[in-house]
């Protein structure tokens, strides 16, 4: 309510007194129904519908969700939490810290999600909503307390929420997606105005959960250390670092004190170690070649963020060090640069999703560099700026500053964002890219039974994109990597390719296969040699194949 | 006039609530027939709207004379007392229903019924509470309606997680609760101890303000005991060179058979002519008997106690006669601090508790309106010190328990700390005496918790704060028990994952204490002007974990001698004073 009262509209006001009777009386209505409405909360819902909305709108089918095997890695660790009793569908080896997909999990129990859903990775997707939702009000309030109106704060949200690549990347289940609101709430919190004690164990607490999420977040801790540094004061500043570091650290523990009560820390004959996957993730990895090679893979990452919207990643490259100048936007402007930094690094992986913890920041900085430009007294010492141009109610001064600060705005809104994202945003939420996997799933229930004539399970090669699905019709699918890889997975082969009935081929397998990736699929590849085309649908990268693997006659291999 | 408010604010409730279910329907309607969600889930959708439209609605009529504080804190415990309401109708249901045999639509209206009355307590008191009056409402029966429901739902609980889980799963979620309880223990008390560094303004309000003119009488008791001239000397004689112009000395020599004592302080008297008076008990001897003694003989508006070996800063009353004016309060607590970190490994620690308690704790304790006063350096004004009938000469903890009275009959109290200002003493002298005071100390205030004046406390959340902090050292006990156990489970027995991982739950807020130990040393350091080095740094940190232990120890050993109901003063007072070091220096410990 007192936000309401301090916000309202100095042009509104007189006439206020002006008016009589009942047109007075709607004009007073107004006024007052204005000044409600622009507080806060009203704000932020209005935000969360429209956002909502946006990424709603066909979320479960576009993107194809032969995107990425692993969206459906990680819903099928979520439902093996709430189906299995473990923490992955297959054997855990610590490949990502488990926090992403346990919350996810808790939204599907809370919701009985899987029973709403066919496709399994819809339940992601829905989670992934509900994720971009919190990033949205908590994404505002920060805005707010970096400095911005009202205005920019909203501007902020709003690239955060119709970016076509936030759109985009926002909708698939990545773990990174769900690390956001907590990474958010750690920066807001940090950033408490009057300095309090709890608010930075908050953040401590809200950054060990978003590294418990994603653990390459971690990259944005110097950022969030500065932002601390700004949210405390010099008498209490030293307790707030030591009790922050605590608890963040605390949390974050959690993970290495899992894998020693487990005892998976340390390698050891008979199970996995943390040890490994952490060397693993941070050296073992296949390189994705500098962004500065054309024909590299991170050079084919970032290309497909620039098809989707060069401008917002683009503009914050470009505003990170200029909105540096102010000192409310350094520590995010520095968690953007980082981010950047490392992307550029030579020979490193550059995953996917890695944009998504770009995109808050990046907004934050447009939106925050031009609000800076827009309020800047940068003219006022000179008097003769400070004038009132006359009959106006700006002084030359404001004209001067917030006449380019509103062409960047106008240009960036008329020009670039409604012609360019319009028609992306338009397709995102109009289009239908599922229609092939449907189609799979309808041919496979009506024309595969589940048991074979012995009674025995009928053997699936399959990318985790229908491993759930296929194992709630009562198959026996296996993730095709597995077959490979995970010795207790190759126990269930033991003739090899021999002991698969189907082998369901999608494009990003393909892709894999032609490769020189370090991928094995020996047994995938062998069980497609021997099996003939039964179907296939879609087209191009939503292509989809499925093979039945002919046996050759026991009596060969047999004790005859 | 109020009855009217109160009437009309529960109408308002009830309309509020109807409105919000009217719309309700039409969105449980429009989310299952045309967004195509379950029943369920579209349920729970709709449910979390009427919550937050429930909360505008009464945050615009029902409570709109309160300043019920900021918005999103108000809809933040909204939610979370409409979700607690929501869990505990439904227990309520399932109880009735399946283990009372309760029909179900009766069952449901009566878990309607009392979820109704949940949320408009939760709201009334909590969610719309009003920062600046919100001590005001209390609520006498409700100490007997949750002392009903907790007996009730425990039963209740325990009987489902045993129907649900088994034999084996009740005994897990037992060691969760306890794990649960002790980890909040420990993290509020951390969070307590930490009451200066919350945030700047605090920081600033622990301090004494200027002083200013003059306008309370002192008088100074000195219960002195086996105390040799060359303690006693210094201790009266930064009393009799105080800057303020009014007060007296009233010495207290306990110990007929005390020759030394007793010539030592009336040597004191003869050089301080007029200003020193010498007063003697005979018969049981204990701290708080010799402050009963001198209580008759102090003529001056404030009775203040020191130790006989403790040191006051020169400008001490006068700074304290300004809090009693600036402030208000009736009873004025100011800072004690040990002084030898150097001596020993322990004594470090014992410093900064000292620290912590006089210069953070306390100021929370006086805020909330239950506090446990120190022994030394407090300052008691004379008719509420009389109005609530003075000491009591049974208690192991007379300042705690005294304290706790004060609360009761409504007296303010306040604490100021300032380093400069701070009355200096040295800790026990070895490790087996430091744990005898703990002890009694500990004993002292499960015997103020028995003794139950604290129950009149007039509001609920008082009360539980009374409970909380004259319970803390079965906490300690209890806390002592757990490290051993949880690493036996972890490593002995095959536990779920989950559970192994809970039991260390507790680390967290003893790493963080040690964190929080670590800065407070070095603001330690710097307000004394003593040189911290790494050799204090490694001494706090490998020291605390023993130090704990000592306090567990003593507590165990207090909470065994509270149940067999052994009193150390009377056991001590017959034993004689061969053995100095022993208990029988009572009154050389300085009591919290």
């Amino acid at each position: 309510m007192s936000n309401a009262k301090t916000d309202a509209s100095p042009a509104s006001q007189p006439t206020s007194t002006d008016w009589a009777g009942l047109g007075g009386t709607f004009i007073r209505f107004w006024q007052r129904f204005a000044r409600r409405m622009w507080s806060d909360p009203v704000i932020i819902v209005g935000l969360l519908l429209v956002a909502g909305l946006v990424h709603g709108l066909q979320m479960t089918v576009t993107p194809s969700l032969l995107t990425t095997d692993d969206e459906g890695t990680y819903v099928a660790q979520a439902w093996a939490i709430l189906y299995k009793g473990a923490l992955a569908h297959y054997t855990y080896w610590m490949d990502h810290p488990p926090g992403g997909w346990i919350q996810m999990a808790g939204w599907a129990w809370l919701t009985h999600a899987f029973d709403r859903y066919d496709s399994a990775i819809a339940v992601g997707r829905e989670f992934m909503l509900v994720a971009t939702l919190a990033s949205v009000a908590l994404l505002y309030l920060l805005a707010k307390r970096l400095g911005m109106n009202k205005f920019f704060s909203i501007g902020a949200v709003a690239l955060f929420a119709l970016s076509p690549l936030a759109v985009y990347t926002h909708r698939l289940t990545f773990l990174d997606n769900i690390a956001i609101p907590w990474v958010l709430a750690a920066f807001l919190l940090a950033a408490s105005p009057r300095n309090r004690l709890a608010a930075v164990i908050g953040s401590a607490v809200c950054f060990g959960v978003a590294v418990l999420t994603k653990e390459t977040i971690l990259v944005v801790l110097p950022a969030l250390l500065w932002q601390l540094r700004q949210g405390t004061h010099p008498r209490t500043r030293r307790m707030s670092y030591f009790l922050w570091s605590v608890f963040a650290g605390c949390v974050g523990f959690i993970y290495i004190l899992m894998a020693i009560v487990k005892n998976e820390l340390l390698p050891g004959p008979g199970h996995v170690d943390l040890l490994y996957a952490i060397r693993w993730q941070l050296f073992d990895r296949a390189s994705s070649g500098s962004f500065f090679d054309p024909t590299s893979a991170a050079s084919v990452i970032v290309h497909s963020w620039v098809r989707l919207d060069p401008w917002l990643i683009g503009l914050a490259v470009a505003l990170a060090l200029p909105a540096m100048l102010r000192r409310q936007l350094r520590p995010v402007a520095l968690a953007f640069v980082i981010q950047i930094a490392v992307m550029l690094r030579p020979g490193g992986y550059l995953p996917q999703p890695y944009v998504i913890a770009l995109i808050p920041f990046a907004a934050l900085i447009v939106a925050g560099a031009v609000g800076a430009l827009w309020n800047s007294g940068l003219l006022n010492r000179f008097h003769l700026l400070r004038n009132q141009i006359p009959r106006t109610g700006f002084s030359y001064a404001q004209v001067l500053v917030q006449a380019p600060a509103l062409a960047i705005v106008a240009v960036f809104g008329l020009v670039i964002a409604v012609p360019q994202w319009s028609p992306r945003l338009h397709d995102l939420m109009t289009d239908d890219r599922n229609v092939s996997v449907r189609q799979t799933m309808e041919w496979v229930e009506t024309h595969i039974p589940t048991k074979k004539g012995d009674a025995s399970p009928v053997h699936i090669l399959v990318s985790d994109a229908m491993w759930v699905d296929l194992k709630r019709l009562g198959y026996a699918p296996d993730w095709y990597f597995k077959v490979d890889l995970d010795p207790a997975v190759k126990a269930n082969y033991p003739q090899g390719w021999q002991d698969v009935d189907y082998v369901i081929f999608t494009n990003e397998m393909n892709e894999i296969a032609k490769s020189d990736s370090k991928a094995d699929m020996t047994t995938t590849l062998a069980s497609r040699k021997h099996g003939t085309l039964v179907a296939k649908f879609g087209s191009l990268s939503e292509t989809i194949w499925i093979y039945q693997v002919h046996k050759p006659l026991r009596t060969s291999s047999g004790t005859g | 006039m109020m009855r009217k408010l109160m009437s009309s604010r529960q109408t308002s409730f009830a309309v509020v609530g109807l409105a919000v279910m009217v719309v309700g329907f039409p969105v449980l309607y429009l989310l299952v027939e045309v967004a195509g969600l379950n029943p369920s889930s579209a349920k729970l959708v709709e449910l979390g709207v009427s919550i937050q439209l429930n909360y505008i609605g009464n945050r615009t009529f029902t409570w709109r004379d309160r300043e019920s504080g900021s918005w999103l804190g108000g809809l933040v415990r909204a939610n979370l007392s409409r979700a607690g309401s929501a869990i505990l109708s439904w227990a309520v249901f399932v109880a009735l229903n399946n283990h009372f045999g309760v029909g179900y639509l009766f069952a449901s209206a009566i878990s309607v019924i009392s979820a109704m009355g949940i949320n408009y307590a939760a709201s009334h008191y909590w969610v719309f509470r009003d920062p600046k009056t919100a001590r005001r409402f209390s609520v006498p029966d409700l100490a007997m309606l949750t002392r009903l429901a907790r007996i009730g739902g425990g039963i209740a609980a325990t009987i489902m997680i045993w129907r649900l889980l088994g034999t084996t799963g009740l005994i897990y979620a037992g060691v969760l609760v306890f794990v649960a309880v002790m980890f909040f223990v420990a993290i509020s008390s951390l969070w307590l101890s930490l009451y200066a560094w919350h945030s700047p303004e605090h920081m600033e309000s622990v301090g004494f303000d200027t002083p200013q003119e003059p306008q309370n009488s002192f008088s100074i008791v000195i219960p002195v005991r086996d105390e040799a001239i060359n303690v006693l000397r210094p201790t009266v004689q930064a009393l009799v060179n105080q800057s303020h112009p009014d007060f007296e000395i009233i010495l207290v020599v306990s110990g007929e058979d005390d020759e030394d004592t007793r010539l030592a302080a009336e040597s004191l008297r003869d050089d301080n002519p007029g200003s020193i008076q010498v007063v003697y008990v005979t018969g049981r001897k204990n701290k708080p008997l010799a402050l009963i003694a001198a209580t008759p003989l102090c003529t001056k508006d404030v009775f203040s106690i020191f130790d006989a070996e403790s040191i006051a800063a020169p400008d001490l009353l006068i700074h304290v006669d300004t809090k009693f004016v600036t402030s208000g309060a009736d009873v004025v607590q100011a800072g004690v601090q040990l002084m030898n970190h150097d001596d020993s490994w322990y004594s470090l620690l014992n410093c900064l508790e000292y620290y912590r308690w006089f210069k953070s704790r306390l100021h929370w304790h006086a805020n909330e309106g239950f506090i446990t006063l120190g022994g030394n350096t407090v300052f008691i004004k004379r008719e509420a010190l009389q109005a609530v009938g003075g000491y009591d000469g049974n208690m192991l903890a007379e300042d705690a328990e005294i304290g706790g009275r004060l609360s009761v009959a409504g007296y303010k109290v306040a604490v100021a700390y300032d380093p400069k200002l701070s009355t200096r003493e040295e800790t026990p002298e070895s490790v087996p005496s430091l744990v005898r005071q703990r002890r009694r100390w500990m004993q002292g205030f499960f015997q103020a918790y028995s003794k139950g004046d604290w129950r009149q406390l007039p509001t609920l959340r008082q009360r539980m704060l009374a409970r909380y902090t004259l319970l803390m050292p079965a906490f300690q006990a209890a806390s002592g028990l757990l490290i051993p156990v949880s690493f036996g489970a972890v490593f002995l027995v095959k536990v779920p994952t989950l559970l192994a991982l809970a039991t260390f739950l507790p680390i967290i807020p003893s790493l963080a204490t040690m964190a929080a130990d670590l800065v407070a040393m070095r603001e330690f350091g710097r307000d004394f002007d003593l040189k911290i080095t790494l050799k204090h740094r490694l001494q706090l940190v490998l020291g605390t974990m023993v130090y704990q232990s000592l306090l567990s120890a003593a507590a165990v050993s207090a909470a065994y001698r509270h149940l067999r109901g052994i009193n150390v003063w009377d056991k001590t007072a017959h034993s004689g004073s061969h053995h100095k070091s022993e208990d029988t220096l009572t009154t050389s410990e300085e009591s919290v």
